[in-house]
This record gives C-alpha cells, sequence and structure tokens, in this order.
C-alpha cells in the first residue's frame, strides 16, 4: 500500500484527469446549482428565497408527482416485461438461425437510429382516429372488435406509449442477450442433451443462470432508459389526455417555467430513487454471480 | 477499416475547424441583434433587416430558436449570464415579464413612446401597447411604464366554415348567435356532411384556459371573475359550475372532434383548413398556416357564441408577438432607432402581406385585405389577461387546465371539475 | 418425423423474425415513400402509397431553401470531433478505474456512474454561465466538449468493464519491458478494445447526430447550429410547415450519415457488447 509513492498516484491520476475536468465543469457545477435551486423557491429568474428543505418535504405528499413516477415505472415495467421478453426471445431465433442473424441485427437496429421525436409522430398520424390509418387496417384484417381510440382513451394512451417505446427500443437489448446467448460454449447444451434433457431444461439451467449478468445489466440499463424518456410521450400525446401520459421527466419540465426550485428538488428526488435502483441491481448481480 | 493515417488526416482536419472557430467570434459591434421564436417569420424579418440596411447602413441580425419552450430556457440563461442581444421577444405570462423587468433585463421605454407628443405611441392599436404596460400601483409592484412594443395584434376568435355551412343549408352570413344554436347547428351539420362540429388545439393547455376566462366573462361578468381570482369566490360557485358545464355540452352534443384532447394547435388548424370540421376557436396567427395549407378555404369569424345577455362576452386581443429592448446593450439607442422603423407604417405593411399577421399600429380599413380583416372584427369587446389586475396563479390554471381535459374524456363532472380547482385554489393560497 | 419438426420450428422462427423486421424498416419505407410524393398526394393518403412520380427535387429543395447544408456539415463535425475525443478521453478514464490505482479510484467511478442516473434539470442557466465566463459560448469547442461531457458516463463504464475482463499477464509482459503506463495503453490495451470502441462510437454518435437542445442553447449563430436544429425550425417555417413531403426528404437526409456509420461499425459493435455483457 505504502509501495505506491505520490507521483505514482498522480501519473495513475492523469488517465482519469481529462474525463474528470470536463466532467466537474459540465456537471458537477450545474449539480450544486441545481441542488442550490432545490434549496429556494422561484422561477429562477429572480425573486428566489430560501426555503431549506421545504421543496422536499412539499414532494413527499405531491400526488400528481408520484402519479407521473408510478406512469414512468408503469413503462419500465413493460419494457422489462414485453420489450426484454421480445428481445430475448428474437436473440434466441436468430442465435438458431446463424447465417442470416447478421442481417435481423442490421435490420433491428435500424429503429433505435430514428430520433425518438420522429417515431412519435410517425406512430401519431398512424393512430390518430382521423383518418385512422391503424383502425381501418384492423377492419381490413377482420379485428375491428380491437378497434380503439389509442391515443385519446386515457385507459389506453399511456399502454399505447408503452408499446411505442418497447417497439422502438428492442433492438439494444436483443443485441446484448444475443451476444450473452452466443457466448455460452455449445459443449454445455451438447453435455446437457446427453444427460437427457429437453429443451425447456436446457434453457432454464444451462441458458438462464449463465445469462444472469447480462440480463442485470439489461434491467439497469432498461429502467434508466425508460425513465428518462421525454421526446416519445411529447411527439406521441403531449402527455394528454389529461395527464395521462405525463411521465416523470415531462413532469419536471413543466414545472421548470413557474418553479424553478421545485422541479430542481424533483429532479434530485428521482435521480436518487434510480441510484438505490441500480446499485442494489448491481448487488444483486453479484450475489446471483457468486451462485 | 481506414488506416490510421486516413483517420489522423481527418481528425486534423477537423479539430483545426473546430479550434479555428473556437474563439468567440467577434461580435460585430456594429450589428444589432435580436432574438426571436417566430420561424415562420424569419425570412420577412431578414428583408426588413436588409432593407434596413441600404437605407442607414446599420446591420441587423435575426435569429431565430425555434420550439417556443427552448427559446425561453435560452433566453432565461441568456439573461442569468447577463448576456441578452439588443432586442429580444419573451413568451410567458405577466408574472415572468414583471420579475424580468425588475432584475434589470428589460428597458422602460415610456419616455421614448411620448416623446414628441407621443408621436410613436400614438401610432398603435392601444391595446397592443396596454397588454405591454404596467400601471402605477400595480400588484407586482413593477414601475409604471412602457416595457415592450408590439409588431403585430391578435385575436381569438371562433371561426366557422362558410362553405360547409351553406351546405348544410344554412345562411353563412348569419353564424349562430348564441349557445344553443351553436351547439344545435354543430350537430345538425355534422349529422349531414359528416364533418366534426368543433376542433380546437385543446392538447395545447392555454388554448382552454383562453376560452374559459372568454365565457367566465359572458356568464359572470368581468368584477366577479377578478373576484375569483383575488379569491373572494370560491370556483365552486355555481356559475364557474355553468362556465365548465358548456364543455360538457359540447361533449353530450358528441359535436367535439375525435382526440381533441391530445390535439395540438397546428393539427387543429390542419383539420379546419381542410374543410374537415365546421367550428374551431383559434387565434389570428393561424391566418397564415390557412391560406398556406388551403388557399380555397372559405371562413369567417364570429364572436363565442353567448350564453346568455346579461354580460358580454369579451375574447383575448392584445399584441401577438413584442419586442424589448435590453438596458445593458451598447447599441441601445441605434436599436430603438430601428425598432421605430421597423413598427412604421411601411414595415408594417410588408410584414402583413408576408406574414399574414395583423398590424400592430393603426391603419386604414381599406390597407387591410380582406381575408385578414376578419380577425379585427368584434375589437370593441376585448380583454386580455395582462390587463387585468392580477392574474391567476399558475397552479390553478393548471388544474383548470388538466381538469376540463378530464371532464372531456368524461372522468369527471362540471361539479367535480369546479371541486379539484377549488381545491387547488386553497392549496395556493395556504402557502403564501 | 425429426426432420419435419426442425424444418417447422425453422419456419415459425423466421416468421416470427422477418414479421419483426418488417415492422422496422416500415418506417423508413414510409418516410422515403412520402419524401417522393407531391403534398396534395400525401395530404390523401398519409404517405401510405406509392407516388406519382418520384419528386426528387424535394431533395433539393430540403438543401437548398432549408439552408440545411451548412447544418449539415456541423453535424458531421461535432459527430466526428466528438466522438473521437470521447473515444480516447473515456478509454483512458475507463482503463484508469480498471487497471491503475490512485486514492479515491473507486470513489471517483461510482461518481461517474451516479450522473447517469441523476438528471440536471436546470443546467442549461449554469452551463450557459460558465461558457460565457470561460469565452466558450457560441462556439464550436464550447459545443463539443458539453457534449463530450452527455457521452463521459456511460462510455468510461463500458470501457472500465471490458478491461476488467483483459486478462492481466499482457500489460505485464510489457511493463517487464519497460513500457509507461501511457505506452501500454496506446499499444496494448487500446487496440484489443475495438469492440468496446464499437459501442461507445455508435452510441455517442447517435446521442450528438441526434441533439438539439443544448445546441439551442448554447449558440446564437444560425451558421454554428447542427441539423437536428435545422430541421425542427424548418418543419415550423413557412415552408416546412405545409411541405411535409419536403419535411421527410430533410429527415431522410439526417438519417443517412447515422445509418452509414452503424453499418461500418456494426462488427465491432456484436463483439463489444459481447464482452461487455459478459462482465454485467
Amino acid at each position: 500500500m505504502n509501495a505506491r509513492s505520490l507521483t505514482e498516484d498522480l501519473k495513475s491520476f492523469s488517465f482519469v484527469l481529462p474525463a474528470l475536468a470536463i466532467f466537474a465543469f459540465f456537471y458537477i457545477v450545474p449539480f450544486f446549482y441545481t441542488f442550490w435551486l432545490a434549496l429556494h423557491q422561484g422561477t429562477g429568474v429572480s425573486q428566489l428565497t430560501f426555503v431549506g428543505l421545504d421543496n422536499f418535504k412539499n414532494i413527499i405528499g405531491d400526488g400528481a408527482w408520484w402519479s407521473s413516477v408510478g406512469r414512468s415505472f408503469y413503462i419500465s415495467l413493460w419494457a422489462l416485461t414485453f420489450q426484454n421478453l421480445l428481445a430475448l426471445f428474437l436473440a434466441l431465433a436468430v442465435d438458431r438461425a446463424v447465417r442470416t442473424g447478421n442481417i435481423y441485427r442490421v435490420i433491428f437496429f435500424l429503429l433505435p437510429i430514428l430520433s425518438e421525436v420522429i417515431i412519435g409522430l410517425l406512430i401519431r398520424r398512424i393512430l390518430l382516429p382521423s383518418p385512422g390509418v391503424f383502425n381501418h387496417f384492423l377492419e381490413q384484417i377482420g379485428l375491428s372488435a380491437f378497434v380503439r381510440d389509442w391515443l385519446n382513451d386515457s385507459r389506453y394512451a399511456l399502454t399505447t406509449l408503452a408499446v411505442t417505446h418497447c417497439w422502438r427500443g428492442f433492438a439494444w437489448g436483443f443485441i446484448i442477450l444475443l451476444a450473452g446467448l452466443q457466448t455460452i460454449p455449445q459443449q454445455l447444451y451438447e453435455a446437457a442433451r446427453i444427460d437427457g434433457a429437453n429443451a425447456w431444461q436446457r434453457f432454464t439451467k444451462v441458458t438462464v443462470p449463465l445469462l444472469i449478468p447480462v440480463i442485470c445489466m439489461v434491467i439497469i440499463l432498461t429502467i434508466l432508459g425508460t425513465v428518462q424518456l421525454i421526446g416519445l410521450p411529447m411527439a406521441l400525446t403531449r402527455g394528454g389526455p389529461a395527464n395521462a401520459t405525463t411521465l416523470a421527466v415531462m413532469k419536471i419540465l413543466n414545472e421548470l417555467r413557474n418553479y424553478a426550485g421545485y422541479a430542481s428538488a424533483q429532479g434530485i428526488v428521482l435521480g436518487l430513487i434510480l441510484v438505490a435502483i441500480s446499485f442494489s441491481m448491481m448487488k444483486i448481480s453479484k450475489r446471483l454471480n457468486k451462485v | 477499416m481506414f488506416s490510421k493515417r486516413v483517420i489522423s488526416a481527418f481528425l486534423f482536419f477537423f479539430i483545426s475547424l473546430t479550434l479555428f472557430s473556437g474563439c468567440a467570434p467577434k461580435e460585430e459591434g456594429e450589428n444589432i441583434v435580436v432574438w426571436h421564436w417566430m420561424s415562420d417569420r424569419q425570412d420577412a424579418f431578414q428583408g426588413l433587416a436588409e432593407k434596413y440596411e441600404q437605407e442607414t447602413g446599420v446591420k441587423v441580425k435575426f435569429e431565430v430558436f425555434f420550439p417556443p419552450d427552448i427559446y425561453m430556457q435560452k433566453i432565461q440563461a441568456a439573461a442569468a449570464a447577463r448576456d441578452l442581444p439588443d432586442l429580444f421577444g419573451i413568451l410567458e405570462g405577466k408574472k415572468i415579464f414583471s420579475d424580468f423587468i425588475e432584475a434589470g433585463y428589460i428597458a422602460n421605454l415610456k419616455s421614448e413612446m411620448e416623446a414628441d407628443n407621443k408621436a410613436w405611441l400614438k401610432r398603435f392599436i392601444p391595446i397592443t401597447v396596454a397588454v405591454n404596460s404596467f400601471e402605477e400601483g400595480n400588484v407586482y409592484g413593477t414601475p409604471e411604464g412602457i416595457y415592450a412594443v408590439p409588431i403585430d395584434t391578435m385575436s381569438m376568435q371562433f371561426l366557422y366554415n362558410t362553405e360547409l355551412l351553406e351546405k348544410a343549408g344554412f345562411n353563412p352570413g348569419q353564424p349562430p348567435q348564441d349557445w344553443e344554436t351553436f351547439i344545435s347547428m354543430a350537430k345538425e351539420i355534422k349529422e349531414k356532411l359528416k364533418v366534426e362540429g368543433f376542433v380546437c388545439g385543446w392538447g395545447e393547455s392555454w388554448l382552454i384556459y383562453t376560452l374559459v376566462t372568454n365565457y367566465a366573462f359572458n356568464v359572470m361578468g368581468e368584477e366577479k371573475f377578478i373576484d375569483t381570482m383575488a379569491g373572494k369566490v370560491p370556483y365552486t360557485d355555481p356559475d364557474w359550475v355553468k362556465v365548465f358545464s358548456l364543455f360538457q355540452d359540447m361533449v353530450d352534443a358528441g359535436i367535439l372532434a375525435p382526440g381533441i384532447v391530445t390535439l395540438s394547435n397546428k393539427e387543429a388548424e390542419q383539420m379546419f383548413s381542410m374543410n374537415q370540421a365546421v367550428f374551431s376557436f383559434n387565434g389570428s396567427w393561424g391566418m397564415n398556416t390557412y391560406a398556406q395549407m388551403n388557399p380555397d378555404l372559405k371562413y369567417d369569424t364570429m364572436l363565442p357564441p353567448q350564453l346568455g345577455d346579461e354580460h358580454k362576452i369579451k375574447i383575448w386581443a392584445g399584441a401577438g408577438s413584442s419586442f424589448m429592448v435590453n438596458p445593458d446593450s451598447e447599441l441601445k439607442s441605434g436599436t430603438i432607432d430601428f425598432l421605430k422603423w421597423f413598427t412604421a407604417k411601411d414595415q408594417q405593411l410588408t410584414l402583413m402581406q408576408e406574414t399574414k399577421n395583423l398590424p400592430s399600429v393603426v391603419l386604414n380599413r381599406k390597407e387591410i385585405p380582406d381575408f385578414l380583416g376578419k380577425f379585427l372584427k368584434h375589437m370593441d369587446q376585448t380583454t386580455h389577461q395582462n390587463l387585468w389586475p392580477l392574474n391567476e396563479h399558475p397552479r390553478v390554471v393548471e388544474a383548470i387546465n388538466v381538469g376540463v381535459q378530464k371532464l372531456l374524456v368524461g372522468q369527471k363532472t362540471p361539479e367535480q371539475l369546479a371541486a379539484d380547482v377549488e381545491k387547488a385554489k386553497q392549496n395556493v393560497s395556504k402557502n403564501k | 418425423m425429426y426432420r419435419f419438426k426442425k424444418i417447422a420450428s425453422l419456419i415459425l422462427i423466421h416468421t416470427f423474425l422477418i414479421s419483426v423486421a418488417l415492422t422496422c424498416i416500415a418506417p423508413f419505407v414510409w418516410m422515403i415513400n412520402s419524401s417522393l410524393k407531391t403534398n396534395q398526394e400525401f395530404f390523401e393518403d398519409y404517405g401510405l402509397k406509392a407516388p406519382q412520380s418520384p419528386q426528387w427535387q424535394n431533395y433539393k429543395v430540403a438543401l437548398t431553401k432549408g439552408k440545411l447544408g451548412t447544418n449539415f456539415i456541423n453535424s458531421i463535425v461535432y459527430t466526428f470531433v466528438g466522438v473521437f475525443s470521447i473515444v480516447i478521453i473515456s478509454s483512458l478514464a475507463g482503463y484508469g478505474f480498471s487497471r491503475l490505482h490512485f486514492k479515491g479510484r473507486d470513489g471517483f467511478f461510482y461518481l461517474f456512474l451516479a450522473a447517469m442516473m441523476i438528471p440536471v434539470p436546470a443546467a442549461f442557466v449554469p452551463l450557459y454561465v460558465l461558457l460565457k465566463g470561460v469565452g466558450l459560448l457560441n462556439t464550436r469547442t464550447g459545443y463539443i466538449l458539453a457534449m463530450i461531457n452527455v457521452g463521459l458516463s456511460l462510455s468510461i463504464y463500458l470501457y472500465k468493464t471490458f478491461f476488467d475482463q483483459l486478462p492481466k499477464d499482457l500489460e505485464d509482459a510489457a511493463r517487464i519491458d519497460g513500457c509507461s503506463r501511457l505506452r501500454i495503453w496506446w499499444h496494448v490495451i487500446f487496440p484489443l478494445a475495438k469492440p468496446a470502441t464499437g459501442v461507445v462510437v455508435i452510441f455517442n454518435a447517435l446521442n450528438i447526430w441526434n441533439e438539439f437542445v443544448l445546441a439551442l442553447v448554447i449558440f446564437s449563430n444560425r451558421s454554428l447550429m447542427p441539423l437536428q436544429v435545422g430541421l425542427y425550425e424548418f418543419s415550423s417555417s413557412s415552408i416546412g410547415l405545409t411541405s411535409y413531403t419536403v419535411l421527410m426528404a430533410g429527415l431522410t437526409v439526417a438519417a443517412l450519415p447515422i445509418i452509414a456509420i452503424y453499418l461500418a461499425m456494426q462488427k465491432h459493435i456484436i463483439k463489444g457488447i459481447t464482452a461487455g455483457a459478459m462482465v454485467g
């Protein structure tokens, strides 16, 4: 331990220095400003009054805020299940069809390339009740029972948003899971088959355990990605109808205009929640890995 | 893939390009810089800037930043850094306006306006200046004065499609004068012609609040409305429930365009220009969109159909956009000179023709093309939130807007909506 | 019987894959299709039917009238320089966190991680003031530095976990030979990091290319703005409002370079995520 001299430490530290310098300037300072703002009330242009932890206290009882957080996590749930299961199935499927696998990798990734806003606007065009492109399509293929007002019915709007997000984003999960699958040595499957295991048993006893670290990483990235969603809901439904699709970050941005301090506090609360979730996921991942 | 050489060469090129422009561009001291968000008028503005340069040799640069939300963020950031340009506009209510003034970011132009026997001031249509002024003893504590110069006039009115009206057998010169007629007419035309009865961009909440205030004036009168904001009358008052019930009427009659709750103003404008709805509610800025989307659109304006005759309904009218002068600008007097030129009759005429917005200066009725004149009707029955002695708290406005949206999707009744709004009002008063 | 099962499952799998793939290509096809129509056609069927005759001039209009040419070049510069810088800076830092030791190493690393999760909504105000203070406001350098910061946390995380996986003997051999840390990094570690670099490149390229909020706040000069700002504004200008088809042409043009980068980086990416994923 004492073998490390100061100059050695400094030399090592210098590797991290450029990143740290930029980070300090562009994140740390704004973060302290945000934190300082969170302790005040006001518009951010003038008239800032110090209120201590009042903003944080008010957040606790703010039903509208927690609803928006809940909505963000609802979308996360969809993403964690539907999106990642879809990604998993696709990865499993492509894993088998190795020859054409490459083409699919490319095609699936085309979606995240288009910005959220474009996808949102496009889907909105299709789902709008007039001209009702999607509903028309449903009727044509005989599914008129499913015709709904997907965007404007508050029962369905949030789910529509969730599905759209899953569709757009599954490619990332797909690629990561596929990579994970392809690093599982074939011999393990062979050995399991010889032992008489059927497909399901091979999946649960070989595939899943070895995929745990990958799965944990995907879970963390999924949650981070969905909770910070802003462009897609804005383009798809503008947070409507009646706030049915107003997610946490959108709420913060709305608040920012008139209540900068309060919005900053909300941002910090949200961030702390995410930190807590991510770090616990990582702990769980480490523990499961040891098994 | 690429050889290291090639990559290094590219990088050298790009980095030097970057570093070369890395120093802050020498802000040409002679340039007057104007910031705004009106992307559809940028070309017209630049044309006028060039004309000004030809006439006076002074360079003016218009920079546009769209969308408006981010424009306001930029303005706030620049204000905090004392980096505001010579001329700029802001987009929020009177409270933020007064905050900016208080912080010293906006110059008081009262003396310039009133110089020479009010030469400059007299040019303008009075309400356009009124919304940019603060009276003596105003509730915000702002010193009396005129703080921005209007460059156009706007009004928000009901619109109706004359062609559709006629097709359905009604007289296009006689739009519905009262609420019941409006509802039944919209219903009938919808059934006959298979178009929507009413469309409006109610995904953008401020359009809801405007209409709510219009009808508040109609149902309870200006005084009671102001009293409500002052906290003397609760929102659960039957008059308020009546106002909210008007929205319920529209829902019950089935005349609202589907999905009206998430429609943006632009989408509503598109529907109306495509003859897909017979009635709408919009501001004069929409004329440009309508003209471009469908030059053959036949429409006219009308007052929102009144409910009862006791109090007159009032529509919002005032300055559409206004420019403010940065008091710390080094080119302050040059900027003010430019502003005076910009709001002179010739330039206003040019702007009117190119951007299809109503001028803020008084012109002969003959000089205004017919289709623009539509929004100049009913100017004797106008109001504007900047003219009221006080404004409602943003949280309460939000409660009204979200509440109406909930009503429109059937989640709340007018009574429940009124109760929710009153609760928000109580919360806000408590925290004061 | 087994044969039949195998073929049947293959058909099922491929049908599944193809149907999903089709939904992924659909938006692009729609976009390109719309960009080649006239405005009238577009309004009639919302771009769902083929155009009567392809309107290539939409592209010309988009690039010239929309003044998108300068913005396009700006975006290329920002993306290129930004990505390159992030790769260098974050791989250096990733190596530092992974293989080197200094006081507070882990603390700093967790700092970067936490930054990924805590949003700073009002950041534009202090950013503006800071940049103005050091004279980097409204400059390309200032913007690129801001963009580098945006991608730092994730890139460092990726590099670090990848480096953690590399066998230690490689470096030991180089160290015995007397190489300094920097030379080890440049000659041994970095070349091996190609897969991780692939991921970092495409991820940051995508972010920088699609960015527009910070650009609007930092830049006051239209000629410095990136493509997305130009597009957004164009969509609301007098041409864009009415000519959706020209807008579509603009959007297609905007998407092409990213697709090109992705195709180029594709091989590396798959390898990169593979290695990174196994660490979790």
